[in-house]
């Protein structure tokens, strides 16, 4: 096997040196995933002014007011849990079966980024997704969106991911 | 698969649109650099799981199985009509291979028997194990040819840290907190570079899965080769 010239600690993987277990998971990773709606909002933030959208659909999520910035309430942690469970319940419906597009966009956007912060900031798992249809939708939201929303949806995958394991303490709010 | 010389007739799961055989097709139609592009790609996909069965088989005495394989392909794949015929037989790219290399090992132990002025060695029957091995090893290769093709796009893109991160996570499964910090790396940061890179694999296993099948359903073929595997 010749040595990586990347990386010359790190040889090159041949296919005698993947197990048979990794080789099917590996396999399997590459069966495409039916369409999801929050692929629609993966658009969406891709689109021009995207990343303004998010911020504006997150000002009013699911029709329910907040008392801060999105900013501070869900990436910062400053919304209780309560709250963001009744975020997370009024916007299911919406971005299910409301007939205007652009309020399932928002409600869809709404959804994620509540259970997000109930993972993080509150050690919640809110949702009954699957563990790994939550921690793929997290991640690819995460990748499509700004920052501060990119960090929180990462890390809220992180945490569902690492489930079978203790959570770890939660992020300290800003005084 | 059949036993050496017993050729695989196709059925309905190998059968597909010729017009499907987009990757393959295309190169062969310009001429001799695409011709060589595809030659590469077979001998890079196809050697290791044609080495597993060589090895599988009783027989091994012809010679080392590297250079039995590399044989193969120099005889084969320099013939004009060698891949007009897979396109006619209806057979995924694989079993044409494993096919044609029956009947080298079988031209082989002629050759063998007339320099030796000795009976030719009879065929004998390839046992089922040695056809789940090859099949193993082409998904094998296919999925290493896959992480080949995935690391120099990432590369190429300037993703070397987001390929790292997938490696580290997904190929050899250590939890992200556990390494991110060598890499200098948010643990929540890293869960999205994973992300990114994960879809460049993806990408690059579908297409190598379409070039061997070729088949419209490219969900089917995989599930397939999971089946198979």
């Amino acid at each position: 096997m010749t040595p990586n010239p990347d990386n010359p600690a790190q040889p090159p993987i041949g296919p005698g040196d993947l197990a048979q277990p990794l080789v099917s998971r590996l396999l399997e990773m590459a069966i495409s995933t039916p369409d999801r709606p929050l692929d629609r909002v993966i658009s969406k933030i891709l689109a021009p002014n995207g990343h303004a959208w998010l911020t504006d659909a997150l000002r009013c999520p699911a029709g329910l007011p907040i008392p801060s910035a999105p900013e501070s309430a869900f990436a910062d942690g400053s919304l209780p849990l309560d709250t963001l469970k009744a975020i997370k319940d009024r916007a299911k419906p919406l971005a299910l079966s409301s007939h205007d597009p652009q309020t399932r966009l928002a409600a869809t956007a709404s959804y994620y980024v509540a259970i997000a912060a109930a993972l993080v900031h509150h050690r919640t798992l809110i949702t009954s997704q699957p563990a790994a249809e939550l921690v793929a939708a997290l991640a690819d939201f995460a990748e499509a969106a700004p920052e501060p929303w990119s960090r929180l949806l990462g890390q809220a995958a992180l945490n569902r991911d690492s489930h079978a394991r203790p959570l770890p303490a939660p992020t300290p709010r800003p005084q | 698969m059949p036993a050496p010389g017993s050729p695989r007739t196709p059925t309905n799961a190998d059968v597909f649109p010729l017009t499907q055989m987009t990757w393959i097709g295309r190169h062969l139609d310009q001429g001799d650099p695409g011709r060589g592009e595809v030659n590469r790609h077979v001998m890079a996909l196809y050697a290791w799981p044609l080495k597993v069965y060589f090895l599988g088989t009783r027989d091994r005495w012809i010679g080392d199985p590297d250079e039995v394989v590399n044989g193969f392909f120099a005889d084969r794949l320099a013939r004009p009509g060698f891949f007009d015929g897979w396109r006619r037989s209806g057979l995924r790219l694989r079993h044409w291979l494993i096919n044609a290399f029956c009947f080298y090992l079988r031209e082989l132990k002629r050759a063998h028997a007339r320099d030796r002025h000795a009976p030719e060695e009879p065929d004998t029957p390839v046992p089922a194990a040695v056809e789940r091995d090859f099949d193993r090893a082409f998904v094998a290769s296919m999925v290493r040819q896959a992480i080949e093709q995935a690391r120099q796009t990432c590369e190429d893109g300037g993703l070397n840290a987001h390929w790292q991160v997938f490696t580290e996570h997904f190929i050899r499964g250590r939890e992200y907190e556990s390494f991110v910090s060598e890499l200098g790396i948010d643990p929540a940061r890293a869960v999205v570079m994973a992300r990114t890179a994960k879809k460049r694999f993806q990408a690059a296993l579908r297409e190598l899965v379409s070039h061997d099948a070729a088949s419209a359903d490219i969900d089917a073929e995989i599930r397939s080769l999971l089946e198979a595997s």
